[in-house]
Parts: C-alpha cells; structure tokens; sequence
C-alpha cells in the first residue's frame, strides 16, 4: 500500500475520531452536543422524568412504609410512622425534585465551581474556600457528632438523597447535569453544612468595616456618626419604642481609648451589601376577626430558579409540620405545625469582623497578638479546574480567623473587581476574617425542635440553639405572639467591628455570647401586634451593641401604621399588607424636593414631568411612570450629595444609608453636606433637589426611556437561572414594588415565599413563591406559581395530621415488597 | 432497496434505544460506509440511518416534550422547539454522512493499496 495511502486513512480515521470527541465534550459554555441532543439519550429522555410514580416505590433502607401524598400544587406531604424514615424520605422525595439545585448550592460554597465551570470560576472559587465557608462546615459537622438527634437526622435524610442518586445514570442525571456535563456525587451531612453556612453568608456576608476604616482615615469619630447614625431618626424598631430592658448582669466590656485606624486600600475584600431582606408580623387575637393569631411573612431573596424554597408537609407520631425549607435541608424553616407557627427575617447582627494581622516575616509562621508571637495554621487547598492545571493556594489560619487576603500578589486572586487603590505595603501582614458562621454551631437543631414545638416554651428553648446568622423569629399559636431578635451574636464594647480591628489587641476580641434571655425579644405586647422588616431591633434601650447597620424603617413604618390603624385584620388585609406598593421613601420626601422646585424654573419638558410627579399617590403601581421619576430624582440627589464629599460609590466607599438623606431633607435643607464642594457657590438641598430634577429629564428624553418608563418595564424583574443558563429563567417579568415598599420587589430580589397563616381551628394557611415545586425546566412545575405571584395570589395549602384527608396523587414508599 | 433502507434504519434506531453513547450511531454509519458500493450510496445510507431515527424519535416525543424543547431553544438562542429539532437533525445527519462517506472512502483507498 503507498504511503500515501495509509496517510490519508490515518487522517480520515483522525478526523472521524476527532469529530466524537468535540462533540463529546463541553466546549466553554456549550453543552457536548452529541451527547446533549441526542433524543434518545440526551435531554430528550428526561421528558417524563417529572412525572409522578404510578406505582409503589421498594426502598430496602426504610424501616416501615411510608405514604407520600402530592397535592395539585405538587407539595408533598410525607406521613411516616418514625423519624429516620420520615427524613429518609425527605431526602429521597427532595432529591426527585430538586437534586441539581441541593448540589450545586454547596459546589459553589465549598469553592469547586471550577471543575465545573473552568479557570473563570476559579477567583470565586478561592475567594469562598479564603472567607471559610468549608472550615465553617466542617466545624459544625465536628459539633454535632454529638448530638444524636442531629447527627441521626441528617444521615436519614443523607441517606435518603443517596438512594436517589445511586438510581440514576447517564441518561436518567437531570438536565443541568446535562448540559454542564457532569455526574452528581454522593451527599453527606457535611453538605448540608454547606448549604447552611452559604445561606448564612448571603445573610450575614457584609464587610462594611473596609468602608468604614476608610472613613475613619477621612473624618473624625463625631463626623463618622452624624453621617452614620447607630440609631436612625426615624427609627421604628422591632421590639416597640419605650420598651425596657430589665436584664440583671449586663457586662460589656470596655472599648479602647481610641479607635485602630487600618489602611483600608491595602486589600481588596469587597464591600458587599448584604442581599437578604424581609418582612413579617404578628397580630393578637384581639386584632384579628377570626379571635386568632395571624402571622404574615415574606422573606426578601435574591430570586432564582430553581427556586429558593421548597414546600413539604412532613408528619411522623411527634410532629406534623408544614412549610418551606432551603433544598438541601431537612426539617422545615418556616411554617407551622399543629400548636405553633414561626417565620424570620433577617436580623443583620454584625457578625463578620475582620482584623489586620501582623506577621513576624514573609513565610506567615508567626503573628503578634497580645505582647508575643504565636504560630499560624496552614492548609493548602487544592483547586481541580476543569480542561486546566490544578492549582493550590495556601490558607493561613490565626486566633481571628483566616487570613483572606495576605500579600499583593493575591489581592487580585481573591475575587477582587479591581486591585484599584492598593498599594505596596510591607509583606508581613495580612487580615483575617472573624465570621461566626465558622464556628461549630447547630441550627438544625433550632428547626427540629420548633418542628417539634407544641407551645411558647419549646419555642424559646429552640431559639438557644440559634447562632448564626442574626434572625427576627416571628411567633404565634393560638393565644399568644412574640418576636424574638435570634441568633447568639458575641458581646462587644459599643462599635468593636465596625472598623476594621488590630489583630494584635486582645481588646479587640470577640467575648461571650449574649445569654439566651438577654436577647431581644417580647411576647403579647400590649399595642397587639409585632413586626420586623430588617429594622433596628430597639430604639437604644436595649443594653447591647448588635450593628452599626440595619436596614431603615421605612417598610417597617408602613407595616406598623396598618397593623396599628385597622381594628380587626382579616386574611384580605394581610394579603393587601404584603401586596403594598406605597413607596414610603417618595412619601417622606418627595413633598420636599417638589416644593423645592418654583414651576416657572422649568422649560416644557420639565414642567410636563413635574406636572406628572406632583400629582403621584405615591404608589409603585407597574402602570405609572412616576415611580421611575421619583427613582431617578431622588438618587441624583443621593449622588449630587455625598459624591463630592466621599468619592464614586465603590468597594472601599459607601455613603450613608437613605435614611440619612431623608432625615437632612426634612430637618436641615441647608446642610453643609448639600453644598457641591468644587463649587464656589453655596448650594442647599433647594438647589440639588432642582440640578437633579434638570439631570434626570435630560437622562430620560436622552435614553428615549419615554416610551418604556412605565414602572414595570423600568424595574424589569428577572428571576435567572442559578447557574445563569440562558432561557431557563423567567426574565422581564412586569411587576409592581420596589425597594421602599412593603411589596419589595426589585430588579432580582424580591419576596421569595409570602405565606399567610391563621391560627383557626383547622388553620388557614397560604402561601406562594416565585417558582414552582419541580426543579426540572421541562416541567409545568417548574414555574408554574410565578404569574400569580406577580399577581399578589396565594394558595391554599393542604395540612392535616391524617394522610386520607390530603387530596392529591398518593404512593407509598415501601421497605420490602409485601409491606404496606 | 427500500426494504434495506428500512432495515438500516431499524437497526440504527434499535442500537440508539439500547446504545448510552451517542456516538454508536456513528460507528454504525461508519460500518454503513465501508458497506457502501459508491460515494452515492455511501451518501445515501449516512443520511438514512442519522436523518430518520432522530426524526421520528423527536416526532413520537414532541407533544409530551413541548415544554421541555423550546427551554432548550431558549438555551440555544433559537425562537422555537421545531427550529431546535431541525437543527438536531441536520446535526446528526450530517455527521452520518459525513462519517459514512469516510468510510467508504477509506475502503476504496485500501482497495486501491492492494492493487
């Protein structure tokens, strides 16, 4: 044969090869087509994954059968006859329908997207594996080896997901898998840790103390507190004004003479606004037309799909509990069972402090703290990146934590938008991060005993186990409401964290926990009801220092003057309450900055706007154009105000929350923070309120946004996939809310779950979220409640202790095949 | 040659049902190929077996799968679930042919080095 010949065989049989092989393969972010779209092993297969079984399901692991129930909402409702199968079952029913989700949540925290996603993933990657979400779970996953009850509870529930996964395959995986070409791992209780300690980085992942050591370089302590006020004017808090606090042995210790000022531009943590924000009341009996308690929440969300919640009526012979839990966690979060109901909010505790560690030289062997050197801890962690090298990076450990960032070179690899503002600075040094979530805490024993709960008592005996992060626990049962500001937040001298701290002071150390009774809390106050909306916990009677911030009063004000005005609430009125759209920062101030404007300044076409935006009702109704105005007037002011005196808006730079800007608006028009500083002449909040006004017509007739700026196309919510796959979300949704309403729906943030329950006997429970029960894109399931949750709709949720009374599909899970 | 058409497409259909691996249809057009007795045929038979099982296997399965297509035309970027079928099918089809074709041009090739 000629050589020729064999040559060209040799490259037709290449190419032949060739052609499986990239088709076989994940190329950047598209799916390996072959194998993607084959239709008989492909995506296509999965079409009716969905569907519910028709028949019984054999699991040897039971100990006793177990009926699941699916109503037409798909929530299943478990009736089990022992604890270990109901959890077991659990796992296994969760993982039918959201396994991806469970999984891919503690991929991302445990910092391995990159053997997923490639080198782009990797900054995020060691930015989450330098913060310590996986040294917080294996902290937790040590500590509750010895709490059976735990330990038992979450291998059930393990074990139940395992069962699921060793049934699938190559065809029968779940479409991301497909389509990011992976294969789901077994799970363990360490991965529920994971799940648990990311969420309480979403809700308690804010490092301000950069921003505010920066400050701290710029002005003196009175100026840092007139801009930033512990206590906001306007202050609505949680537990109700005038309230004391009698707590007997209060120690606080005492805050160092002067403040550690740090360098803050000598790294590059971000300054991450904390993205959970939430609302819920309670309401007497008295209050109520049904003479029971109700209890109302909407817990605020970065909105995903799958989504975030995942509905489940779980019953054994001690509980029967329903409501929504985080996929990838057993029990149920929020809901109610037969005696007791409960939701939270986030309570923004400052939980996460960072220190400038000072090492003895560059190998970070030994820091200075407390007049000696003491040896560090090191682990290399190991990044498997996919198509790419693997790549190692070494965490120091020290007494305050690990050291995020250390040495220049690194500043950028941890996840920094940008090294701007760093500079060189001497090598040995670092700073460390004290985050309570790294602690060995137990929060799932907190939901297994308000599972458990049959009255108030159960109830705050749960919350003890309560650490991190920081929640506002709404209560109810039949006769009594309380609100408890929960979580075991350390005791600090008045400000410790909110600077970043000298990590060689002892002074500047965490101390004990506050005592569980000393945490702010109130039970059947007299006014008749209670809320919480992120607000500060007490208008500063409270004994402890908790945060330098909490989110303004403003929902919290329009939930307090409904709750307070009407006579008797009804289901509707707590559904109009959650659905509220008036926008109460528009209402404190918007009546100022019209009459700071003299109409005859205008030309045409800022009269026309004018004329549109005095007559508004304040309200963020989708239809109306107004919203859009007032949104951009008032943060043209908000930048014409502080952006001379501190700098752009970035990582290192925050201005002062809202409510300052309101406050100086009503109270002080000629404050000297009014006047533009690269000016000669002296403006007031009349001149910035009109420069304004001038700026956002032009912005407008600029962008053409005339013929879009109805409310709803200007806000625009999206509810993205979680891994942002393109078309398995739900974008440009039409939506009513926003950021200073009690409907606070935003661009990607929103009301995750509504939920209305009444303590009527049966109860009347409702409840929505912007999803749908099935985690698989191809199911009607997937989405199916959004629309109406636009609406302002909640369901009916089925709940009784007897599985008959349940309507739906029913099947049981069984442990050997005569079982029944 | 109808009948052997349509026993080439059952025994594609057949090796894709019980195949997990996508490819097998490939090496089966491979084989198809060396079969082949000319360019045409070899041609022929590769759009056969990759054109007519993916056709009917998103056929029987469109109406219970609608919902799922067209998230799966959003991914692509395409408008709707039947652009996304015809863009599977072109896909495999062409791949066939294209594997088909090879085969038989390396048979002809051997043939040739033993002359």
């Amino acid at each position: 044969m000629k050589i020729k010949n064999i040559f060209s065989i040799l490259i037709i049989l290449l190419f032949n090869i060739s052609i499986i092989y990239f088709f076989n393969t994940k190329i950047f972010s598209i799916p390996p087509l072959g194998k993607f779209l084959d239709p008989f092993n492909g995506y296509l297969y999965l079409s009716n994954s969905d569907n519910l079984p028709k028949n019984d399901i054999l699991l040897e692991q039971l100990t006793d059968s177990v009926t699941i129930v699916w109503d037409d909402l798909r929530i299943p409702h478990i009736f089990s006859k022992n604890e270990s199968d109901l959890y077991f079952a659990q796992g296994y029913i969760m993982a039918r329908d959201r396994l991806w989700q469970m999984e891919f949540q503690t991929i991302v925290a445990e910092g391995r997207l990159s053997e997923i996603i490639g080198i782009n993933a990797l900054q995020i990657d060691k930015f989450h594996r330098r913060i310590g979400i996986k040294y917080g779970a294996l902290n937790s996953l040590n500590a509750i080896k010895n709490d059976t009850i735990i330990y038992n509870m979450l291998n059930s529930f393990s074990s139940g997901i395992n069962t699921y996964i060793e049934n699938l395959n190559e065809r029968t995986k779940p479409l991301e898998y497909k389509i990011l070409d992976y294969y789901p791992e077994k799970w363990s209780p360490y991965k529920t840790f994971l799940i648990l300690k990311y969420m309480a980085w979403t809700l308690s992942g804010k490092s301000s103390d950069l921003a505010y050591s920066k400050l701290l370089n710029q002005f003196n302590l009175k100026t840092i507190n007139e801009l930033f006020p512990l206590i906001p004017y306007n202050v609505d808090p949680i537990i109700p004004k005038n309230t004391t606090f009698n707590f007997k042995d209060v120690n606080i210790p005492n805050a160092p003479d002067s403040f550690y000022v740090s360098n803050p531009f000598q790294s590059s943590l971000l300054y991450e606004p904390i993205d959970g924000f939430s609302n819920n009341w309670v309401v007497s009996k008295d209050l109520s037309i049904y003479n029971k308690p109700i209890i109302a929440s909407d817990p605020h969300l970065s909105l995903t799909l799958p989504s975030v919640w995942y509905g489940m009526h779980l019953n054994d012979t001690n509980q029967n509990v329903i409501g929504v839990t985080i996929p990838g966690a057993p029990g149920i979060i929020m809901g109610c069972n037969d005696s007791i109901a409960w939701a939270e909010t986030n309570g923004y505790d400052d939980v996460m402090d960072w220190y400038d560690i000072y090492f003895k030289d560059k190998s970070m062997n030994e820091y200075y703290y407390d007049n000696d050197w003491h040896t560090t801890d090191k682990v290399v962690e190991k990044f498997h990146i996919r198509n790419s090298q693997t790549f190692y990076d070494t965490i120091t450990y020290t007494k305050h934590g690990p050291v995020v960032w250390d040495y220049d070179y690194q500043t950028l690899s941890i996840g920094a938008k940008s090294a701007k503002g760093s500079r060189p600075r001497q090598a040995a040094m670092g700073r460390a991060l004290r985050w309570q979530a790294h602690d060995g805490t137990n929060e799932i024993r907190t939901f297994y005993e308000i599972n458990n709960a049959k009255n108030y008592n159960d109830f705050v005996n749960a919350l003890e186990w309560f650490v991190c992060p920081g929640q506002n626990f709404a209560y109810v049962d039949e006769n009594n409401i309380s609100m408890w500001h929960a979580g075991s937040p350390p005791i600090k001298w008045k400000e410790q964290g909110r600077y970043i701290g000298d990590g060689r002071d002892p002074k500047y150390e965490w101390g004990e926990l506050i005592p569980h009774n000393h945490k702010a809390h109130i039970k059947n106050p007299k006014q008749g009801f209670l809320s919480s909306a992120n607000q500060h916990p007490s208008d500063g009677e409270y004994p402890y220092y908790l945060s330098e911030t909490f989110w303004p009063s403003f929902r919290a004000i329009k939930i307090n003057e409904v709750l307070s005005t009407s006579t008797k609430h009804t289901l509707e009125s707590m559904q109009n309450l959650q659905n509220d759209n008036t926008n109460m920062l528009a209402l404190t101030i918007l009546p100022h900055m019209i009459n700071a404007i003299n109409s005859s300044d205008l030309n045409e076409i800022e009269y026309k706007l004018f004329s549109k935006i005095k007559n508004w009702n304040y309200n963020n109704n989708k239809n109306l154009i107004e919203p859009t105005i007032f949104d951009l007037w008032y943060n043209k002011i908000n930048e014409k105000t502080w952006e001379d005196d501190l700098g752009k808006r970035d990582e290192y730079t925050m201005w002062p929350q809202i409510d300052k800007l309101s406050e100086l608006i009503e109270y002080d028009k000629s404050s000297i923070w009014f006047d533009n500083k690269h000016t000669s002449i002296k403006e007031n909040f009349d001149n910035i309120s009109l420069n304004a006004f001038s700026d956002i017509v032009k912005i407008i007739y600029q962008n053409n946004l005339e013929n879009q700026w109805q409310w709803g196309n200007y806000q625009e919510t999206n509810i993205t996939h979680l891994a942002k796959i393109p078309g398995l979300g739900e974008t440009n949704l039409y939506t009513s809310g926003g950021l200073w309403t009690v409907n606070a729906t935003t661009k990607e943030f929103g009301p995750s779950w509504r939920s209305i329950i009444i303590m009527d006997n049966p109860k009347i429970i409702k409840g929505i979220y912007p999803g749908g029960q099935s985690g698989f894109p191809g199911s009607k399931y997937y989405d199916n409640m959004i629309q109406d949750w636009v609406k302002g709709k909640l369901y009916d949720l089925e709940f009784s202790s007897d599985k008959n009374n349940i309507n739906g599909h029913k099947i049981n899970l069984i442990s050997k095949i005569n079982d029944n | 040659m109808i009948i052997k058409s349509i026993i080439f497409i059952l025994i594609s259909i057949i090796i894709q049902l019980n195949a997990v691996n996508w490819f097998n249809v490939l090496i089966f057009s491979s084989i198809i190929g060396i079969g082949s007795n000319s360019y045409n045929q070899s041609i022929y038979l590769g759009f056969i077996i990759g054109f007519f099982p993916w056709l009917l296997q998103f056929i029987i399965k469109y109406k219970e799968s609608i919902l799922l297509l067209e998230r799966v035309a959003n991914i692509f970027y395409l408008n709707s679930s039947i652009l996304l079928i015809i863009f599977s099918i072109i896909f495999i089809t062409i791949l066939s042919i294209m594997v088909s074709i090879s085969s038989f041009h390396i048979k002809k090739l051997l043939k040739n080095g033993k002359r």
